[in-house]
C-alpha cells in the first residue's frame, strides 16, 4: 500500500482554494506541491504566500510536471470539463469544483476520458463528505420521519460585484450553477433522480440567472422545492418532511454548528473539516484504497437536472427526465 | 348597537368562533341551525345559544338575525351564502369560499343585488401580526420582495372527515393550502402563472399539494401543504435586503415576526389578538357602516381563480397562465 501523501497541484488561484489548502494542511494524505495561474508572477506570489513549492505560469506547465499526481480544479465553471480532460489526459487524478458542468454530454465525455486514462475524476461537493450529511441521510433512511414526502431548501446571498465570474454568462455563471446545484444535490441525495422538473429564473443585468426557483418530482411523488439567488440576503437550509416528522438542517452546505433538528429536538453532529474529508476520500480513492464518494453516475445525473431546469425555465414548461 | 348573528352548521370550527362572539360587545349570537332539530337543540344548549333551528332555511327566516356565519362543507359555501344574502342577511363565509370562480362571482352578485355584505373568513388577515407583516414589507424592511415561501400541513387519516372527501371538495389545497395562496397574494399581488403537483391519497383528495407561483416583476412564491404531513406552518417573505419570517403565520397564537438581515436578526413582537373575534367585529362594524369589510369581492374572486388554476395545473401537468 502506498501511504505516501498524494502530490496535488492546484489549478487557479481562486478564493475557494483557501478552504482546500487548509484541509490539505490538516491531512497527512495530501501534499499541495504546485500551483498554476495564467501569470507566473501571480502564481509565484501565491506559492510564497501559501507555502507551495512550485509555481507555474500556465495550467499546461503544471500538467507537464510528472511529480504532480493529482489536480484540484477551481477554474470558472465553463473551464471545468476542458481542464479536467486535459489533466486526465496528462495522467493526473482530478478533483473538480462543482458544478462539473451544465451539459450532460460534456460531463460524460470527461468521465470517458477518466476511464480511458485509468484516472479518478471526482466532483467537489464538499458537503457530501461532512458527518452532518451522513447523519441526515441515516436519519431519513432509518424511518424516523416516516415516508419521505417533501424537501424544501434555499441557498442565497448578495453578490453585488458585477465583475464576479459567477455573474458572467460566458463562464457559465448563474445562481443555479453556483448555489442551486447544492439544492439539487441535496434533494437527489434523499429522493433519488427526479422524473420531472420545473424551473423559473430571473436573468440579471449581466445575463445570468440571478434568481432561480425550482420544483422537482421524484419517484413516489416526493416533491422538492428550492430557491436560490444572488439578489437576496444570506439564506441556507434544508427541510426533509416525512409523513411522521420533519428534519431541518440549518446549515446544510457550509455545515456551521453542525446539527439536525427533528420536531424541535436538536441532534448534534461532530464537527469536521469537510474539505479535509473530501481530500482524504479523493486521495484514498486515487490510491485505490476506497471508492470515491462521488463518481460518474452522480455527476452525470447532476448535470442532467441542471440542464433540464435551465431548459424548463427557457421554454416555460416542465421537463421530463 | 350589537349585531345579531346566527350560525349555519355545527362544524368543529365553531368552537373557536362562538366564544369570541360571546366575548365581543359588538356581537349577539342568538341562533344556530343544523339539518336536525335535535342536534341543533343539543348544540344550542351546550353552547348557551338562545334559538335553535332544524334547518338552515328556518334560521334564515328569523327576522331578528342580521348576519350569518357559514361553516358548512366547502361545496355548500356559495349556495348558502346566496340563500342567506337573498334572505337579507350579511354573510361571513368560511374559507375557501369556493374553488369555482363562477360560483364566487355569483355569490357576490347576490350580495350586490341584495345590498348586503359578503366576506370570506380568512381570519389570519385580521390579526395584527399579518397587518404588521404587510406594513414591514411595504415600508422597505426587506428591500424589494423577491420570494415568498410558505407551508401549512397536518396529519389526518379519517376517511369520513370532510376534509378528506372529494364529494364535498375537501383536500389539502382547499383546507390549508388556501392560506399559503392568500398569504403569497397578500405580499406579491396576483400571480400570472402557476405550476403545481399533487399527491392524491386513497380518499381521492390531494393529501399533499406543492406549487410554484410567478408574480409580476419576477417575484416567486413556493408552498407546500398536506393532510398527511406533520404539523407545519411557516411563511417567509424574502427581499433584496432581508427576510421576514413568521413561525405561526396562520393561527397567529404566538405572534412574532423575525426580521432577518445579513447584519443580524430582530424579533418584532406583536400584541396577541384573537383573529376570529376581529373578523366577526370587522363584519359587524361594516354592517353598521363603521368600517369597510377587510376582504371583499376582488380578493375572494382572485383567490378562487388561483385555486382553480392550481388544481388545473396539478391535474394536467401543464403550466397554467392567469389573466391580469
Amino acid at each position: 500500500m502506498d501511504d505516501s501523501p498524494v502530490r496535488l497541484g492546484v489549478i487557479s488561484t481562486a478564493r475557494i482554494n483557501e478552504a482546500i489548502l487548509e484541509g490539505a494542511r490538516a491531512s497527512d494524505r495530501v501534499d499541495v506541491v504546485a500551483v498554476a495561474s495564467r501569470e507566473l508572477t501571480r502564481a509565484t506570489r501565491y506559492a510564497v504566500e501559501h507555502g507551495i513549492d512550485r509555481p507555474y505560469g500556465s495550467y499546461e506547465a503544471l500538467l507537464a510536471d510528472p511529480d504532480v499526481e493529482a489536480v484540484y480544479i477551481s477554474l470558472p465553471n465553463s473551464l471545468h470539463v476542458e481542464w479536467s480532460i486535459r489533466a486526465l489526459e496528462a495522467g493526473k487524478h482530478v478533483l473538480c469544483e462543482k458544478p462539473l458542468g451544465r451539459r450532460p454530454a460534456e460531463v460524460e465525455r470527461a468521465f470517458d476520458v477518466a476511464e480511458h486514462a485509468g484516472r479518478l475524476l471526482m466532483e467537489a461537493f464538499m458537503y457530501r463528505h461532512h458527518l452532518q450529511t451522513h447523519a441526515l441521510l441515516e436519519l431519513v433512511a432509518s424511518g424516523r420521519i416516516g415516508v419521505l414526502r417533501q424537501i424544501r431548501s434555499a441557498f442565497s446571498f448578495r453578490l453585488d460585484n458585477p465583475g464576479d465570474v459567477r455573474l458572467r454568462p460566458e463562464l457559465d455563471g448563474g445562481a443555479l450553477m453556483d448555489l442551486g446545484c447544492y439544492c439539487i444535490s441535496g434533494a437527489r441525495l434523499l429522493a433519488g433522480e427526479p422524473l420531472l422538473v420545473f424551473g423559473r429564473q430571473v436573468i440579471g443585468e449581466t445575463g445570468v440567472d440571478v434568481r432561480f426557483t425550482a420544483l422537482m418530482e421524484f419517484p413516489g411523488r416526493v416533491i422538492a422545492e428550492f430557491d436560490c439567488g444572488f439578489d437576496m440576503p444570506y439564506r441556507s437550509g434544508l427541510e426533509a418532511v416525512g409523513a411522521e416528522a420533519s428534519v431541518y438542517v440549518p446549515s446544510p452546505v457550509t455545515c456551521r454548528d453542525p446539527h439536525l433538528e427533528v420536531d424541535g429536538e436538536r441532534i448534534d453532529v461532530p464537527d469536521a473539516d469537510r474539505y479535509q474529508l473530501q481530500l482524504e476520500n479523493f486521495a484514498a480513492a486515487a490510491r485505490g484504497e476506497t471508492e470515491p464518494l462521488l463518481g460518474r453516475a452522480d455527476a452525470v445525473a447532476q448535470a442532467r437536472v441542471i440542464d433540464a431546469l435551465y431548459r424548463s425555465s427557457e421554454t416555460g414548461n416542465a421537463v421530463a427526465l | 348597537m350589537t349585531v345579531k348573528w346566527g350560525i349555519l352548521s355545527t362544524a368543529h370550527i365553531n368552537r373557536l368562533v362562538i366564544p369570541r362572539a360571546r366575548a365581543s360587545n359588538k356581537i349577539d349570537l342568538i341562533a344556530v341551525a343544523s339539518r336536525e332539530q335535535q342536534r341543533a337543540d343539543d348544540y344550542a344548549r351546550e353552547w348557551g345559544i338562545e334559538r335553535s333551528y332544524g334547518s338552515y332555511e328556518a334560521l334564515l327566516d328569523d327576522g331578528d338575525i342580521e348576519a350569518v356565519y357559514i361553516s358548512l362543507p366547502n361545496t355548500l359555501h356559495c349556495e348558502w351564502s346566496i340563500r342567506a344574502l337573498e334572505a337579507g342577511k350579511h354573510v361571513l363565509c368560511e374559507k375557501p369560499m369556493s374553488r369555482h370562480t363562477g360560483d364566487v362571482e355569483a355569490a357576490f352578485d347576490a350580495a350586490e343585488r341584495s345590498g348586503r355584505i359578503l366576506t370570506e373568513a380568512f381570519m389570519y388577515r385580521h390579526n395584527p401580526q399579518t397587518k404588521r407583516l404587510v406594513q414591514l414589507a411595504e415600508t422597505g424592511a426587506i428591500g424589494e420582495l423577491r420570494v415568498v415561501r410558505s407551508c401549512f400541513s397536518y396529519s389526518l387519516y379519517d376517511p369520513e372527515n370532510i376534509r378528506l372527501r372529494t364529494d364535498v371538495e375537501g383536500g389539502s389545497l382547499m383546507d390549508v393550502g388556501c392560506y399559503c395562496v392568500s398569504g403569497s397574494r397578500l405580499l406579491a399581488g396576483e400571480p400570472d402563472e402557476v405550476y403545481a403537483r399533487q399527491l392524491l391519497g386513497s380518499t381521492g383528495t390531494d393529501w399533499v399539494f406543492t406549487a410554484t407561483m410567478s408574480f409580476p416583476g419576477g417575484v416567486f412564491a413556493q408552498f407546500d401543504c398536506g393532510t398527511c404531513l406533520p404539523d407545519r406552518d411557516e411563511l417567509e417573505a424574502i427581499g433584496t435586503e432581508g427576510s421576514l419570517f413568521l413561525d405561526d403565520p396562520w393561527h397567529c397564537i404566538k405572534p412574532v415576526i423575525e426580521l432577518r438581515r445579513d447584519d443580524g436578526v430582530e424579533q418584532i413582537e406583536v400584541e396577541p389578538a384573537d383573529s376570529y373575534q376581529l373578523e366577526l367585529e370587522n363584519l359587524s362594524d361594516a354592517i353598521r357602516g363603521d368600517a369597510e369589510p377587510l376582504l371583499g369581492r376582488g380578493d375572494a374572486v382572485a383567490q378562487a381563480q388561483v385555486l382553480d388554476a392550481l388544481y388545473r395545473s396539478a391535474a394536467t401537468g401543464a403550466v397554467v397562465g392567469l389573466e391580469p
